[in-house]
Formats: structure tokens, C-alpha cells, sequence
């Protein structure tokens, strides 16, 4: 009659350090791959927003008859705007706050409506008036704080040009 | 018998993480080519209706971001007078992708009008 054999405590401690091995893996694994999932979609959401932004900007561009830049470089909210004046009583200003932009359409100075555009975190966002011979250009760039690591999938350096007054009878004049 | 499926899980893991980061860098660049392309396509139809030729485009160069993010990026603008009035603008990007260095491209095509500028 054979009798059969059970586990030593060895084998059973090998067996327990493998299995753990393997769930460390895969728990490692799955943790990394989460985190990953959820940059991802926080960088589609962004994109998304500046696909939105670039498309509302370059149309009221090309229906603005001027340009007119406020404030510089923003490295703090409520910095840096541009005012497009799409009539003698429309006009769309862009202001970039801390964590977005915001675009305010108004009628004199009464506010007609109010959008915002999330931006990039650890970024700041600075307008430029481009004069040119024809059309004027107005670009937002988006760039990263000075100083901050550099994450290269992080790396929001974007622009987004928008030229002036294309869609009206005569050429655009910019305003200093 | 639990090391060769550990192994095997963790090549397997790695093998998907190649990939989606493959992915992840082919939609970072095509995201980057079509906004350069829409940037391109603002700055030629803010030209001059007599500015706008293939000739006078030819130097056009990608923006230093883009071409960073687009290993051996090129840039072609190609204008074609459809019409007396109507001239076809097309931007074209292209750069290689991965490791394989295969061609990639991103294209814009727009219409300008002479009208558009000449009526009081």
C-alpha cells in the first residue's frame, strides 16, 4: 500500500514566494498602467479644450476688425487679455486666469457670454500681436513655468495662431 | 512552472507598454503636425493675394516645437490658382515615426479669395 507524501515546509515556502512574486508583478503593473490611463485622459482632455480654443479663437480672428493687446507675459491670474472688436459695439476679450482662459463675449460692456478653456497644469500662457503686411496675427502660446521639471509627455508647448480680419471687406489695422 | 509564468506575464506586460507608449507618441505627433498645419495655414492666408505663391513659400520651415516633437519634420506649401480668383492653398507636414522610421504626414487644404481683399 503506498502512502502518500505531503509538502516540506520549504516547498511550501517557495511556492508562497513565487505566488507572491507574481501578484507583486501584476499588482505593480496594473498600478502603473492606471496611472498612465489616467494622464492619458487628462492630456485628451486638454487637447480637446485647445482644439476647441483654437477653432473659437481663429473664428472670431477672422471676423474681428482689430486686435488690441492687454498686458504681457502671465505668470499670475488675471494677467494678459486681448480684445477683438468684431463691431462698432461687439467685442470678444480672452484673459488667461490661473488654471484656464476665459472668453467673454460683450456688447459695450455688458457681458453677452462667458466660456473658459482649461490649460495645462505647471504652464503659463502669454498673447502675442504679430503685425504684418496684410493681416495681423494674434498667438497664444502655452509653455511650461520656468523652472518646473520637464516632463517631455508634459512638455504643453503649444501655439495657436489666428489671423485678423479675414473674413471683412478691408484689411484689419491692429492696435498697439 | 511559477517563474516561466512570471516571466512570460512580465515580458507580455512590457511587451504592451511598448506599445501603448509607441501610441501614445504617433497621437502626441499627429495632434502637434495638425495644429503646426493650422498655424501654417493662418500665416499664408494673412498674406497678400500676390504673396501667395508656391514660390514665396517655398522657405517655410516647422515652429521649433514642432520640430522637436517631428524627427526629420518637412514642410511643403503648395498654392494653385484654381480659378482667376481662387487660389487652393495646401500645407503639408511629414516625418518619420518609430523605429522603423515610417512616413507619417498631416495635411491641410484651404481656399483664398481675391475678392475677399479687394472689395471696398
Amino acid at each position: 500500500m503506498s502512502r502518500r507524501r505531503g509538502y516540506s515546509l520549504i516547498e511550501c515556502l517557495a511556492t508562497i514566494a513565487m505566488i507572491g512574486t507574481v501578484m507583486t508583478t501584476v499588482a505593480v503593473s496594473m498600478s502603473g498602467m492606471q496611472r498612465a490611463s489616467q494622464r492619458i485622459r487628462e492630456e485628451v482632455a486638454i487637447e480637446a479644450d485647445l482644439q476647441r480654443l483654437a477653432a473659437q479663437l481663429r473664428a472670431d480672428g477672422h471676423n474681428a476688425l482689430s486686435a488690441k493687446m492687454a498686458g504681457g507675459k502671465t505668470e499670475d491670474a488675471a494677467a494678459g487679455s486681448i480684445l477683438l472688436t468684431l463691431s462698432d459695439k461687439e467685442s470678444v476679450r480672452y484673459s488667461v486666469k490661473a488654471d484656464h482662459l476665459q472668453r467673454e463675449h460683450l456688447q459695450g460692456e455688458k457681458l453677452l457670454h462667458r466660456e473658459s478653456y482649461r490649460l495645462p497644469e505647471d504652464c503659463t500662457a502669454r498673447w502675442e500681436l504679430e503685425e504684418n503686411d496684410s493681416v495681423p496675427l494674434v498667438s497664444l502660446t502655452v509653455e511650461p513655468t520656468p523652472g518646473d521639471a520637464k516632463d517631455r509627455w508634459n512638455n504643453w508647448n503649444t501655439e495657436i495662431i489666428a489671423a485678423v480680419g479675414l473674413l471683412k471687406p478691408t484689411p484689419a489695422k491692429s492696435e498697439p | 512552472m511559477a517563474v516561466g509564468l512570471a516571466m512570460a506575464l512580465a515580458v507580455g506586460i512590457a511587451q504592451l507598454l511598448v506599445i501603448v507608449a509607441q501610441q501614445r507618441r504617433l497621437a502626441r505627433q499627429q495632434e502637434v503636425a495638425t495644429r503646426e498645419a493650422g498655424n501654417l495655414m493662418e500665416r499664408v492666408a494673412a498674406r497678400s493675394w500676390d504673396d501667395t505663391t508656391t514660390a514665396a513659400l517655398e522657405s517655410t520651415a516647422l515652429s521649433e516645437n514642432a520640430s522637436v516633437w517631428l524627427p526629420g519634420g518637412e514642410v511643403s506649401v503648395d498654392v494653385i490658382e484654381e480659378e482667376p480668383d481662387v487660389k487652393r492653398m495646401t500645407v503639408e507636414i511629414r516625418w518619420q515615426s518609430g523605429s522603423e522610421s515610417r512616413a507619417e504626414s498631416a495635411r491641410l487644404v484651404g481656399w483664398k479669395f481675391r475678392a475677399q481683399e479687394e472689395s471696398p
